[in-house]
């Protein structure tokens, strides 16, 4: 899209043309705007979708709202409080055929604030994917509200592959369709339609089994049309970027929008990893994990002091948690080896296990600097036989949620049974979050004051809390009694403060985020202990194909859409 | 496990006259040149020295390095956009291309097979692979093993997205160490695709899980059994019941009867066990599959053919047809191979007169165990290209081999 030099809009009359380009309430943006526009609309459009955005993200994650009329009302109210009363009236559009003036203008607004954006967000991947994620999450939410008609009307305005199943073709498979499509979704087979589809282009339903499969082909019904459309919505969408992306390009003369560009994506409020600069010693972890972890982590420190070790899932899970509240990489290193060693030999561990350590601090491979885990990845995170990673409350059954929490003494004080009820309910109900902040209240015996959505969030606020109630200096205390720190300097309560925040959704940050410490783990005096086991030439270092993944596979792991 | 403490001194021999790479060639080229020449391949050498990113220009480039390099491993990894011996450092050297793979080990069965744990295999619980096997095969209308590699050009050109979604497909087993019941079927009814697996599940439940592997034959594999119930009273019950028997067998049936007295006496529990049988079936019994394996272009897996370096076994390819008569324990080894020419060389001793490598090199395999495996493999080769011909007039097909690992 051009946006010309001209600041000044010139709508000529009123309206005119609009009604031939917005023809529907619901947009691909396959085509850019046309027009001039003032700077400060321009902003102002931006603005508006980045917090529209940010609104659809904190609705996404809110386990607890269950139906779909839930989610978007609790969407529409936030949006009317936040002065957003056009992407309210958006959310439910029904694609009128006879569109106010307003509906127009809302429409237009709709199609420019979106084409900004994607000028602000088309350069990072990961910011790329946040974005895409919020558009394609936002366009589901809309494509509810389509009449039948608005649907069709959709249908036929877009090339999209679909062909509507013939009543023999009906008859023929209809055993199949009936068992493979929800009933809750599908009341009776014979009064619904139903179209063909390639599987890929509606992999949400494959992966989910809620369609029938034949030959590479899915039967999709009526009702879950909007998985076809939202893979077509984001194809186009990553289609787009390099256009958007040579628009910039030729922007570059223009200060005031790039510099207006730029601040957009800075201001995007994500789930925010709470790094922690100051360094944790690893003897100080087993303390930690009982009083600052949330339940995940502990369950995998657990997991891993007993069983001496840990499958790949888990390791990255813990592996960048620790790293996140401080440990340095020579620590995590001597931290498992000291644990995996006592099942195997260390020439074992440093063939097998060092290289991905080190690979999760950006040494190895790729140097890619990872970010610890947020909740949303956790939470999605699939589980297998023998592992232990994942969201304690979605992927521990109740027996064993109730029975960990119990002989985790949840609360110490207060009457558990109600307690471990309250925690557990929350779980059931899959409200995981709120679970976990049911926890820290129990733990802590006060709520967070932020939002529990990454792990690393979780123990930034319980070491705040602890910090300031002097539970720390009762700790060192103990600790220096039981005579495990014999400098008391070691357990010093700025251990596991948290001091920079900065951004990101568990997806690999290159370089630029690397935190200091990163730099002194690497000073002379340590470097000695990874010199201890000889390493054959650097250009055939012997590592196992079985037992870690290979660079792209963490990438990979860690950039999945959730 | 017998010691191989010699392959290197046998892999000379094996390469040199056992090893088919002409048919192998064929295979990762797929008709064409450039797919097989910017195809990675890594090997493991002696001593655990650890190749990546090799590749080569065609069958004789890739058949001297491997006589040259001995290796003790091979994995075959993605086809790129550039050859990735020389690129592999480059900014765009993307993969581009690999088989649909699925792995599966047989580890992840230890919490339900009695008989054998860790990387340990016998007759009796190859039946989980083999079950395993019919499965896949009914879903995907191919042929697999420990490692199914799906080889149509379809499921070759897949993106990551897609695989994922198809292994997700598949993958109904589900749960750590904390989630006791690993399957939970929603809804009302059964997808199509699991419906048609436990046809094959319930056909040989009771002899194969109930009975031979005796899941409910001791108190610690009866209370495993029971941690899948998650009320309290109705374990207690069943625990009490299980206790009135002393068979595997009828401790199941009771099961089955106290789970379906549910159902008659209109029990408010009901909907929780509409499908508790199935699942526990599932459970036991379905497929367990590292779906990681199959979601990335770039995983390396385990080359067919290639020798495992500590028992020697050669990993060779079988079908779904054949896979209830696959023994295990009967899979040709190195040592027994290069042994069964070396005897057939003396019974004709004509042969060994007039001793010429590359003229014998057929009949070398024809003296083996191995032959069998690899006229499977040629039968598939043939199909491969069969597909070929035929997807210039219209697309689909789905040919595929499986090897054992
Ligand atoms: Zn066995």
């Amino acid at each position: 899209m051009e946006y010309t030099k001209k600041r000044r809009l010139t709508i000529k009359p009123k309206n005119n043309g609009l009604e031939d380009i917005y023809q529907h309430d619901l947009q691909m943006y396959d085509f850019p705007p046309r027009g001039e526009l003032l700077l400060t609309e321009f902003e102002q459009l931006a603005k508006e979708r980045l917090r529209l955005l940010q609104h659809v993200e904190n609705n996404a994650v809110r386990t607890d709202l269950k139906t779909l009329e839930e989610r978007k009302q609790n969407l529409s109210t936030a949006l009317t409080k936040d002065g957003l009363k056009y992407y309210a009236h958006l959310l439910y559009a029904k694609s009128c055929n006879s569109p106010t003036e307003t509906d127009l203008e809302y429409r237009r607004k709709d199609h420019i604030s979106h084409f900004i954006l994607r000028l602000s967000y088309c350069f990072e991947s990961d910011n790329l994917s946040w974005f895409i994620n919020q558009e394609v999450e936002f366009f589901k939410l809309r494509f509810s509200s389509l009449d039948k008609e608005g649907v069709e009307k959709l249908l036929n305005t877009h090339k999209i592959e679909c062909q509507q199943i013939t009543p023999e073709e009906k008859d023929k498979f209809r055993e199949e369709l009936h068992l493979s499509t929800s009933s809750a979704r599908v009341k009776n087979i014979d009064v619904t339609e139903f179209y063909k589809v390639p599987f890929h282009k509606v992999t949400d339903l494959i992966r989910s089994r809620r369609v029938y499969l034949n030959q590479g082909i899915a039967f999709i019904p009526q009702a879950d049309l909007v998985s076809l459309f939202a893979s077509y919505f984001k194809k186009n969408l990553y289609d787009g970027m390099p256009e958007a992306r040579m628009s910039v390009g030729r922007m570059y003369g223009d200060e005031r929008i790039t510099s207006c560009l730029k601040s957009l994506n800075n201001v995007a409020d994500r789930i925010s990893v709470v790094w922690t600069t100051d360094t944790t010693p690893v003897d100080k972890l087993d303390e930690l994990s009982k009083t600052s972890y949330p339940l995940c982590m502990r369950i995998l420190h657990e997991s891993l002091k007993t069983h001496h070790h840990l499958k790949n899932s888990g390791r990255m899970q813990y592996g960048l948690f620790i790293k996140g509240i401080g440990v340095t990489m020579t620590d995590a290193l001597s931290f498992w080896k000291t644990e995996f060693t006592k099942k195997i030999d260390s020439a074992k561990f440093d063939k097998e296990y060092a290289y991905s350590i080190r690979h999760t601090y950006g040494k190895e491979g790729k140097q890619t600097n990872y970010t610890p885990l947020g909740c949303p990845k956790i939470i999605s995170s699939s589980v297998s036989a023998g592992e232990y990673h994942g969201c304690a409350f979605k992927h521990m059954d109740q027996n064993s949620l109730r029975q960990k929490l119990f002989n985790y003494g949840v609360p110490a004080a207060i009457l558990y049974i109600s307690a471990i009820n309250e925690i557990a309910d929350l779980a059931r109900e899959q409200n995981y979050l709120g679970a976990c902040t049911a926890y820290f209240k129990f733990i802590h015996k006060r709520m967070p004051d932020k939002l529990i959505s990454h792990p690393n969030v979780y123990f930034a606020e319980s070491r705040v809390i602890l910090a300031n109630n002097g539970t720390e200096l009762e700790n060192k205390d103990r600790l220096s009694q039981s005579g495990r720190f014999t400098s008391p300097g070691l357990a010093s309560p700025s251990i596991g403060t948290p001091r920079n925040i900065d951004k990101g959704i568990g997806t690999p940050l290159r370089n630029t985020m690397t935190p200091k410490r990163d730099r002194g783990s690497m000073s002379s005096t340590k470097m000695g202990r990874t010199n201890m086991t000889p390493v054959r030439t650097t250009r055939a270092t012997p590592k196992r194909i079985e037992t870690h993944l290979n660079d792209d596979d963490i990438a990979q792991l860690m950039s999945e859409d959730i | 496990m017998e010691h191989l403490e010699h392959l290197a001194d046998l892999l000379p021999t094996y390469y040199a006259r056992l090893f088919p790479f002409p048919d192998y060639y064929r295979w990762l080229s797929y008709g064409n040149a450039n797919t097989f020449s910017h195809r990675e391949f890594s090997f493991t050498l002696e001593d655990d020295i650890y190749l990546r990113f090799q590749s080569f220009k065609g069958l004789k480039e890739l058949e001297l390095e491997i006589k040259r390099l001995l290796p003790f491993k091979i994995d075959i990894g993605a086809v790129y956009n550039v050859n990735p011996k020389d690129y592999h450092k480059g900014a765009n050297f993307i993969p581009v291309e690999r088989e649909l793979v699925f792995d599966i080990d047989m580890t992840d069965y230890d919490d339900v097979r009695t008989c054998c744990s860790s990387t340990d295999i016998c007759s009796k619980c190859w039946k989980f692979m083999a079950l395993a096997c019919k499965i896949l095969d009914s879903a995907l209308r191919c042929k697999r093993g420990i490692h199914c590699w799906v080889c149509d050009s379809s499921a070759r050109t897949l993106t990551t997205t897609e695989r994922g979604a198809v292994a997700e497909y598949l993958q109904i087993i589900e749960g750590g160490q904390y989630m006791k019941k690993k399957v939970n079927l929603p809804g009302d009814k059964i997808h199509h695709s699991i419906k048609r697996a436990l046809e094959m599940i319930e056909a040989v439940f009771v002899p194969f899980c109930v009975e031979e592997q005796d899941i409910l034959g001791t108190d610690e594999r009866m209370e495993n059994f029971l941690q899948i119930i998650s009320d309290d009273d109705d374990r207690q019950e069943l625990r009490a019941l299980f206790g009135q028997y002393n068979s595997s067998k009828d401790r199941w049936n009771i099961f089955v009867k106290y789970i379906q007295n549910k159902k008659t006496t209109g029990d408010k529990k009901w909907y929780q066990y509409r499908h508790l049988i199935e699942e526990i079936m599932l459970q036991y019994a379905y497929p367990r599959l590292d779906i990681a394996v199959s979601k990335g272009l770039n995983h390396l897996l385990k080359s067919p053919f290639c020798v495992h370096p500590k028992t020697g076994k050669v990993c060779i390819p079988f079908t779904a047809n054949t896979v209830d008569k696959f023994q295990p324990d009967n899979v040709p080894t190195i040592t027994t191979l290069i042994e069964e020419i070396n005897e057939f060389d003396l019974k004709d001793k004509t042969e060994q007169e007039t001793y010429d490598l590359n003229a014998k090199k057929i009949k070398d395999y024809k003296k083996t165990s191995i032959n069998k495996s690899l006229r499977i493999f040629q039968e598939f080769l043939w199909n491969l290209s069969n597909e070929r011909k035929e997807s210039r007039l219209k697309q689909n097909g789905k040919y595929s081999a499986t090897f054992c690992a």
